[in-house]
């Protein structure tokens, strides 16, 4: 049971934009099982909607939640995930963000926002601590999201006011559009922002005065010390803070990616970007950084502010950069930087929008395409106008641009003419930065996650061979390390196979509970290994004053991971969805250290059974088994 | 004071009148260096956790104040001035110096929750809790919180003869830093040539 008042606030406040109004329930209906954050998200979602809820239409609820050590002192502590069935894959769909506003929302009163109906006229949410107001938003609508900001928390009076905003990608419901607050925090993937955007809804300003209230808060300042005293010591954060000292920080990651050959180069052509500049990212923010920012209470600090004379001034941020250069052939960071500045005002994910523009030059140097069909447009890779013209169009849903807005998998259907040997998505959701024919542990995690996942697939030991800048010592103890836990050091090899389900299930399980506590990833083994899950289990202890073992924690990982999977069988997805593309099957990586390597469908398809296996869901049809159900708690749960 | 008939209190008197105080202890100063504070505000929930047992910035006695725009954020909190004006405003005199930190504090008998300091103080560090009357920083009894845990050492609670250094030092770094990313460039532009 979780008690209330302590970490919880204890109430989810729901807005109907269609009726105007408002109510309030209590956080513990929902908390038994899945304990908070993404799990309760998960089950609201999971409850709102029917199989054939439509992504965009006002039944589709959009839910904003933080967790129960969200505006505490535990470390990174401040994140919100946003879940609402997602209009790029038809399922589950949800994306996490950080900085200020997830903390700002407790010490308002509230744990979680759900966003109901649609509203006819654009509008936005004003939440001052515990009241809840619609307010006219006509004059900030068709803003870019500074300006929205801006505009925003003039007109509410309080500077203090923390806005999370669409732009016009959101407005004009681009299937990829994004949620953003501050500079870079950014809740990208799965197209939240286009469900905002369909439910006129322009922006949520929170403004908060209240406490959370911890039940044990002399020992849990002592363990948040001492928690962020051992990050500080980690061997992994002495080695990126050096990094930072040049000013340049955890982004180093960028370059550590690009030295390993590793990063998708254009539309999955190559993995060597030509002329790009030797660790150009690091270059570019020890030029022009100013210093290094973070997100809410945390000791990592991801983004360094850089401020580029005639470019413009903003956070910086890895994936976005990695996309806007390598993913466009562009091997400018100055310009990769513009265009990601861009993307965040239009109010477009970053991964998202370069991959459909990757994939839309490909198939114009191909010849599947022609100027008829890019509106006279000449596409060229890495050319300024170009790109601009074209993130201009997608924001717009003008011409060309209004098929790119539908995502790679709609408009290689529309377009027909095999367009869909060169979109690469997972279940509809376009691929990332780093190729999955080079690592099949992390293909696996894209290929069986409930959001076609990116982010959450990670199967960290992998590194270990890549070799992101490791001495070799490090690296042997790592193996051995890996060995003793899962039975195989062939995890800590990038082209092998065995064991890597072990590995995608321990990480996906640990982020699933920096989700449900409101955690960052960054803190486990997404990035670094910081700290483990019986530290967040301790921490969770200390705040809701209940000893809590790490096994209730990773029960309740499994109870939401599984129930997204329900969501996505109700909605009709079956083991069939859970593949990547066609491509990675026949065609190997051309250049790079990892020429020739290439996904093999047979040892790949005998990895998720061992995957479905091992989750307790069912082989041939990989959804979870009703016995599975009832021991995660979740017997209520229907599949049909 | 002067009815005072506590032979030490007194002595204290006597040492903080002759400025004799600076001499006997060592004080220490929370200093901060706005350029390196990254605005995570780890130092506004640890003092509010650690004073008022919840986390609530709103009564923090630190507060970063931020500029997301600029990429700029400072870090408020009272100074411990030399002759502050929420002690003079003080109409019953509760706010008084305590010698061992040389920080000023509240005596909360005596505070009437006027809120003059509140309006005078320069830097905003008073604030005004409604059930306790004036709240400041009380340099956490010799060892500031904000301090230990501030990640980024935007924050440092140091003996006043090294203030002056350590600034120094600061500054001079960030300028050379800058020299010396200039002269790699220099060597790179001259192998291009």
């Amino acid at each position: 049971m979780v008690s209330e008042g302590y970490g919880h606030i204890g109430r989810i406040v729901t807005v109907d934009l269609s009726s105007g109004k408002l109510s309030s329930e209590r956080t513990s209906k929902y908390a038994s099982t899945v304990l908070g954050g993404r799990g309760i998200n998960a089950r609201i979602l999971f409850h709102e909607t029917i199989a054939s809820t439509k992504p965009l239409s006002p039944e589709n609820p959009l839910i904003f939640g933080t967790g129960p050590l969200v505006g505490t002192t535990c470390p990174s502590s401040g994140r919100v995930t946003i879940t609402a069935k997602s209009p790029v894959t038809g399922l589950y769909g949800e994306s996490n963000v950080g900085g200020e506003w997830g903390p700002e929302l407790k010490f308002a009163g509230y744990d979680h926002l759900v966003v109901r109906g649609a509203s006819e006229k654009p509008v936005y949410l004003l939440i001052n601590d515990e009241s809840v107001e619609i307010r006219d938003a006509r004059q900030v609508w068709g803003l870019d999201t500074s300006k929205t900001r801006e505009f925003l928390v003039e007109s509410v009076g309080d500077p203090e006011a923390k806005v999370i905003c669409i732009g016009l990608g959101g407005e004009n419901m681009v299937s990829f559009a994004c949620v953003r607050h501050q500079l870079k925090h950014t809740a990208g993937r799965t197209g939240m922002g286009a469900v905002m955007g369909s439910k006129r809804l322009k922006a949520v300003v929170v403004r908060g005065t209240r406490g959370v209230r911890v039940a044990r808060p002399d020992e849990l300042l002592k363990e948040s010390e001492d928690i962020v005293a051992r990050i500080k010591a980690h061997p992994n954060y002495q080695r990126w803070i050096r990094l930072g000292e040049g000013g340049c920080g955890i982004t180093g990651l960028t370059d550590a990616f690009t030295d390993s050959d590793v990063t998708v180069g254009g539309n999955f052509q190559t993995l060597v970007l030509q002329k790009w500049p030797r660790h150009g990212n690091e270059k570019l923010c020890v030029e022009y950084g100013v210093r290094m920012t973070g997100c809410y209470g945390c000791p990592i600090r991801c983004f360094p502010f850089v401020s580029v004379p005639g470019v413009g001034a903003s956070e910086f941020g890895c994936e976005p950069q990695l996309s806007f250069t390598f993913r466009l052939l562009n091997p400018d960071p100055k310009l990769g930087f513009e265009l990601s500045n861009l993307a965040n005002q239009l109010g477009i994910d970053a991964a998202s929008t370069s991959s459909v523009i990757s994939f839309a030059i490909d198939m114009y140097d191909k010849g599947v395409i022609n100027r008829e069909d890019t509106d006279g447009m000449d596409l060229k890779w890495g050319d300024r106008d170009t790109l601009i013209m074209l993130m201009a169009k997608i924001a717009r849903r003008e011409g060309f641009g209004d098929l790119l807005a539908e995502g790679v998998m709609k408009a290689a259907h529309k377009i027909g003419k095999g367009a869909e040997y060169y979109a690469h998505h997972v279940k509809g959701l376009e691929i990332t930065n780093q190729d999955p024919r080079v690592m099949p542990g992390r293909a696996l995690g894209y290929a069986v996650g409930s959001r076609g996942d990116v982010t959450r697939g990670t199967v960290p030991t992998e590194y270990l061979d890549i070799n992101l800048g490791l001495d070799e010592r490090t690296r042997r103890e790592a193996l051995a390390a890996a060995k003793s836990q899962y039975g195989t050091d062939k995890v800590g090899y990038h082209m092998e196979y065995e064991g890597k389900e072990k590995v995608l299930i321990k990480y996906e399980n640990q982020i699933a509970i920096f989700d449900i506590l409101g955690l960052c990833k960054n803190l486990g083994g997404y990035g670094f290994d910081f700290i483990e899950e019986d530290q967040c289990a301790r921490l969770y202890s200390l705040v809701i004053g209940q000893d809590t073992p790490v096994e209730r924690l990773v029960k309740a990982a499994e109870a939401t991971i599984t129930l997204e999977r329900a969501f996505n069988a109700r909605s009709g997805a079956t083991r069939a969805d859970d593949q990547m593309p066609e491509r990675f099957f026949k065609e190997p990586v051309a250049d790079s250290r990892h020429k020739g390597a290439v996904l093999d469908l047979n040892k790949f398809e005998r990895l998720k059974d061992q995957y479905y296996n091992a989750r307790g869901w069912d082989v041939s049809t990989g959804m979870p088994s009703a016995a599975r159900l009832k021991e995660l708690g979740l017997e209520d749960i229907s599949l049909t | 004071m002067s009815t005072c008939r506590n032979p030490y209190v007194l002595l204290g008197a006597i040492l903080v009148r002759s400025n004799l105080y600076l001499e006997v202890l060592t004080l220490k100063l929370l200093v901060s260096y706005p350029e390196r504070c990254s605005g995570c505000r780890s130092c506004e929930s640890f003092c509010s956790l650690f004073h008022e047992k919840e986390i609530n910035p709103a009564k923090s006695r630190i507060h970063v104040v931020r500029f997301e725009d600029r990429g700029v954020f400072i870090p408020a909190f009272c100074v411990q001035c030399s002759s502050p004006a929420c002690k003079v405003v003080c109409p019953t005199q509760a706010i008084y110096e305590d010698l061992k930190t040389g920080a000023y504090l509240v005596n909360k008998k005596r505070c009437i929750g006027c809120k003059m300091c509140v309006f005078a103080c320069p830097v905003g560090a008073m604030s005004i809790d409604r059930n306790a009357g004036a709240v400041k920083c009380d340099l956490c009894n010799g060892d500031p919180y904000c301090a230990r845990i501030c990640s980024s050492k935007a924050l440092e609670y140091v003996e006043y003869d090294r203030v002056g250094m350590n600034k120094k030092r600061a500054g001079v770094t960030r300028l050379l830093g800058a020299a010396i990313l200039r002269e790699e460039q220099l060597v790179e532009i001259a192998k291009g040539i």
